[in-house]
């Protein structure tokens, strides 16, 4: 019997909930225009703050390969994804980029790609280093501890891989276990021979995350759709009368998704040992296949355990809610998080959620095709409501094909701002008459506690909020240590680009760094554990005085955007305020951590059980 | 030779992908409509900028341009759909067409306010200005929804779908009254109307196909039979004959497409027709089953035992006959056999029928 209603609830600080913001919305970082079209137009090359785009300059020369400029199969339009973390536990964010070849036939006939390691010398400079020689044609981008031993792991999708990598002592990611073991033509291994009428397991975005409370991290694998990569659909799906031309907007473009058949997502359970077993059959036992793009864990009703929403492309949107002890039922549909507002299935790209309106309740943002908003959806008592028209967004994104996605308050104000990576899958978009163009410049909003979205502008030729591009996977962290969250960002057929946040100079901020307490001995199965890096953590801060108390929450997530895995710390943007009245931080354990009030501008380094263990000042 | 000719005729009034020079203002407006539900926004365009724009009927005709605008919104020139709407000059018969695409444009900008002044009734007992337009209807409905005026968005909608049950925009209208009767923890009426929104919208995906299909391949009758099943299932019969008349105008020996053009005019009451179409159906393919039943009901009910028995004997000696969609023959048969005064014959059909999980009397 499932629930007419997913109920959402509201965090521990009820005081906190539904309460006003302080004062005016602070200045905007960039100043904001009413359109996005002339963006670049009339801009000098560089100025100081705003967003610079500076991956050459700070040594990230990845330069992404996705098969042919022409696109003829979906495989080679889709792009790769980007994680950040910290390899070598030196305290930096590191870089891995997915890659593909140039070429379909390359994926079986080889040599593969192998997956693209730059290591960050706690500046933001980056120098790339030796991957793991695994090679594939990656995708999907998911880190975690998966050992607990205190190093961030790393998990690759890919198009017929599903790949372990544990980080060892050295800081080097080393193969560990090949996750598509057996399956007919499920395994892709470039060189290997392969015959047609097979279909590879293709693997798009990846989440890792505690499914059942025991302190270990899972792994939740979103699949896409079954392509012959020896004889893919061209031109045209299927015979007789099901058959159909591949066709937008009167242009010949590549098949699918619509037409081909979905992947099923799998679940696997951890081991605590790096190792994963399928449990697909156990835990996701009325999963409905779709064409799945992206994966977004949080504890979205707010009963401790940790639940999936899952944007699927042409068809529902899965919102997996957790039984707690990791069997998942879609509630999508009765939550509002299904469809569009017209009740149509969308190209859902990419992921993410915050606090918009600083209600305590989550909110998701879910990028779409050109042609269909980019929704926001905002949690309430009862499921969700639809903001996306109220905001603004259909208006303003209608001609965006977006991708990657991050709700974050980049600025510092204390409000979250929506980040979208755009880019058309069809290179025919450039074609007239359609409306939309192949390359797009990224798009940044403020939200909170406005009445319409409003588009902040570049202030310079070079930001990444002008440079038209392609963009697919996008991760969110400081690669430069100094407290403001940064943009990495996947430009597809093209060099990777790196969006400097300095933005917000005169705003308050505060970095919290959560990690769970070390584990030994067995597991007693009655109870819950946090994982060694806390994912799931819900933290609240609150602000503002007794005269104006207000929440900011955050859960600590890694697997957001499309194909990719941002830092696991949590920014907050404090705006005027210099200090914090209190943190509280809901363990996955169930174990509550309350901190009195205290300074800003710092990280503060945060272990269940012992409180604030470290205190860093910024740059 | 006539086959190939009437091919050629067909292909000339069915494709649809050519204007032709005596088309019709209703011909071109159908195909235009067409046009933009198959995602042809740029052809239409293109046709519209190469020789209609310096047209004054074509300036005065605001059905005509709420299609270029819409095509024109659609294509990257959604200022110029503005600017062509707020300049037109249209007949007061076709005015209300340039409002209703103003408010759809404005709609799409999220300017909920404009579509909602433009469109609201002055009072509760006319809640909708232009009333007799569908899209009023549903334009103002989800400006209200999406504005947050649910009580006043939801009679515009039902209205809407009670009254237009196959626009297009329908399926949508369903889902907004799905989701607004789950808020009220109303679920019964929230599966009715999500079950009603999703095949609905099921069968506007099928429409599209068909007509993708049809203007890929004209020459192809499958398609054109497809289309006639679609417009059957919902039981527009008209929309249905002339749909099933194309495809035999490809096929005249395509068995299936006869059995149903029988099918579609027996419903219409043309029964004449539907005989002859089920007698030319059985001719090709003696295995039709479902046409054999039909032509064996129809000559039941006009009195004509000998045909009937003869079509109803052949079922209930067929390699189907064991099959539930055909229980209803052998009941047939056997309460004809009794009236023919046959009644052992009759006992032992009867039995038959019982056998297979009838449970009627004789």
């Amino acid at each position: 019997m499932r629930a007419p209603f997913l109920v959402l609830t509201c965090p521990l600080i009820l005081t906190a909930c539904g309460s006003e913001a302080p004062g005016d919305d602070p200045a905007r970082s960039e100043p904001s225009a009413s359109g996005q079209e002339e963006s670049s137009q009339g801009l000098p090359p560089r100025a100081p703050g705003g967003w610079p785009e500076e991956a050459a300059a700070r040594g990230l020369d990845y330069v992404n390969i996705s098969g042919e400029a022409s696109k003829p199969t979906i495989l080679e339009a889709n792009g790769a994804g980007v994680a950040l973390l910290d390899l070598g536990s030196d305290g930096d964010l590191d870089v891995v980029f997915s890659q593909g070849m140039d070429a379909l036939e390359k994926s079986y006939k080889g040599p593969g790609a192998d997956l693209q390691v730059y290591l960050n010398d706690g500046t933001g400079h980056f120098e790339k280093t030796t991957g793991p020689g695994v090679p594939g044609w990656w995708t999907g981008l998911a880190t975690g501890d998966l050992n607990n031993d205190g190093r961030t792991d790393l998990v690759a999708g890919g198009y017929g891989r599903l790949e372990v990598f544990l980080q060892n002592e050295e800081g080097r990611l080393e193969s560990w276990q090949d996750l598509i073991s057996h399956g007919p033509g499920e395994r892709l291994i470039p060189g290997v021979e392969r015959y047609r009428g097979n279909y590879p397991l293709w693997s798009t975005s990846v989440a890792l995350f505690d499914a059942d409370g025991d302190g270990v991290l899972d792994l939740f694998a979103g699949h896409y759709l079954k392509m012959d990569p020896v004889a893919p659909d061209t031109l045209q799906i299927d015979d007789g009368q099901l058959s159909l031309p591949c066709r937008w907007k009167g242009h010949d473009v590549y098949c699918g998704p619509r037409g081909l058949k979905p992947q099923g997502d799998r679940i696997y359970r951890g081991l605590g040992t790096g190792a994963f077993h399928q449990f697909t059959a156990q835990w996701l036992p009325q999963h409905v296949p779709g064409f799945t793009l992206a994966v977004l864990p949080s504890d979205i009703d707010g009963d401790g355990d940790t639940d999936l929403m899952v944007a699927n492309d042409s068809s529902a949107n899965l919102l997996l809610i957790n039984d707690g002890k990791g069997v998942f039922t879609d509630h999508a549909y009765e939550s509002g998080v299904a469809f569009s507002a017209d009740g149509n299935p969308q190209a859902g790209m990419g992921l993410s959620m915050g606090d918009v309106n600083r209600d305590g309740l989550f909110d998701y943002a879910v990028t779409n095709f050109s042609d269909e908003p980019t929704n926001l959806y905002f949690g309430s008592k009862s499921g969700f409501s639809d903001e996306t028209f109220r905001f603004g967004l259909g208006a303003a994104t209608r001609a965006l094909l977006s991708w990657g996605v991050h709700l974050e308050d980049f600025d510092g104000d204390g409000w979250l701002e929506l980040f979208t990576a755009n880019g058309h899958v069809y290179p025919q978009a450039d074609e007239d008459l359609t409306g939309t163009s192949y390359a797009q410049a990224d798009t940044l909003w403020k939200l909170g506690p406005l009445a319409k979205v409003d588009p902040i502008e570049p202030l310079a030729q070079d930001s990444i909020l002008s440079l038209q591009r392609a963009t697919r996977g996008s991760a969110v962290g400081d690669v430069d240590g100094d407290g403001r969250p940064d943009l990495v960002l996947v430009y597809i057929d093209g060099p990777c680009g790196l969006g400097m946040n300095r933005t917000g100079d005169g705003n308050h901020r505060l970095a919290l760094k959560l990690s769970g307490p070390p584990t030994s001995g067995p597991r007693d199965r009655t109870r819950r554990y946090t994982p060694r890096d806390a994912m799931g953590a819900r933290v609240t801060v609150v602000l503002g005085g007794e005269a104006e108390p207000f929440a900011l929450i955050r859960e600590v997530q890694t697997s957001q955007g499309y194909q990719s895995a941002s830092s696991s710390t949590l920014h907050f943007g404090l705006g005027e305020y210099d200090e914090y009245d209190s943190i509280l931080v809901q363990w996955p354990s169930g174990e509550l951590t309350e901190l009195p009030g205290g300074p800003v501008d710092r990280t503060l380094f945060i272990e269940e059980g012992k409180g604030i263990v470290k205190s860093e000042e910024w740059k | 030779m006539t086959r190939l000719l009437s091919i050629f005729l067909c292909l000339s009034l069915l494709a649809g992908a050519t204007p032709a020079q005596a088309e019709s203002r209703s011909d071109r407006l159908a195909r235009w409509s067409e046009a933009l539900e198959l995602d042809l926004h740029a052809d239409l365009v293109q046709e519209i900028q190469a020789g209609l724009l310096g047209e004054e009927s074509f300036l005065a005709d605001g059905d005509s341009l709420a299609l270029y605008a819409r095509a024109l919104s659609t294509t990257g020139g959604r200022g110029e759909a503005y600017r062509v709407l707020q300049e037109a000059t249209p007949t007061r018969e076709t005015a209300a067409k340039v409002e209703l695409a103003l408010a759809r444009l404005e709609l799409e900008d999220d300017l909920l306010d404009s579509v909602i002044r433009r469109l609201a009734g002055p009072d509760a007992s006319t809640p909708v200005r232009l009333a007799e337009e569908r899209d009023a209807w549903v334009l103002l409905g989800k400006a209200r929804h999406r504005k947050g005026e649910v009580e006043r968005a939801l009679p515009l909608l039902r209205h809407f779908v009670d009254t237009w049950r196959l626009h297009p925009e329908a399926p949508g209208a369903w889902h907004v009254l799905a989701r607004e009767a789950l808020v009220a923890r109303d679920l019964q009426t929230a599966a009715r109307c999500r079950d009603r929104g999703q095949s609905l919208a099921t069968w506007h995906a099928f429409y599209k196909t068909r007509r993708i299909q049809i203007r890929e391949r004209p020459e192809d009758p499958l398609p054109r039979f497809g289309l006639a099943q679609l417009w059957a299932s919902v039981e527009e019969l008209e929309q249905a004959s002339e749909a099933i008349k194309g495809a035999l105008l490809l096929d005249t020996e395509f068995a299936r497409a006869w059995a149903l053009s029988g099918e579609i005019e027996r419903k219409l009451g043309n029964d004449g027709a539907a005989v002859r179409a089920y007698d030319r159906a059985l001719q090709l393919d003696a295995t039709l089953s479902d046409a054999r039943f039909n032509r064996a009901l129809m000559a039941l009910a006009r009195g004509d035992d000998a045909s009937a028995r003869a079509d109803l004997e052949v079922i209930v000696d067929s390699p189907e006959a064991s099959s539930e969609r055909y229980l209803g023959a052998h009941l047939a048969l056997a309460r004809l056999l009794k009236r023919q005064g046959e009644a052992e014959l009759a006992e032992k059909r009867h039995e038959r029928y019982k056998a297979l999980g009838g449970n009627e009397s004789l």
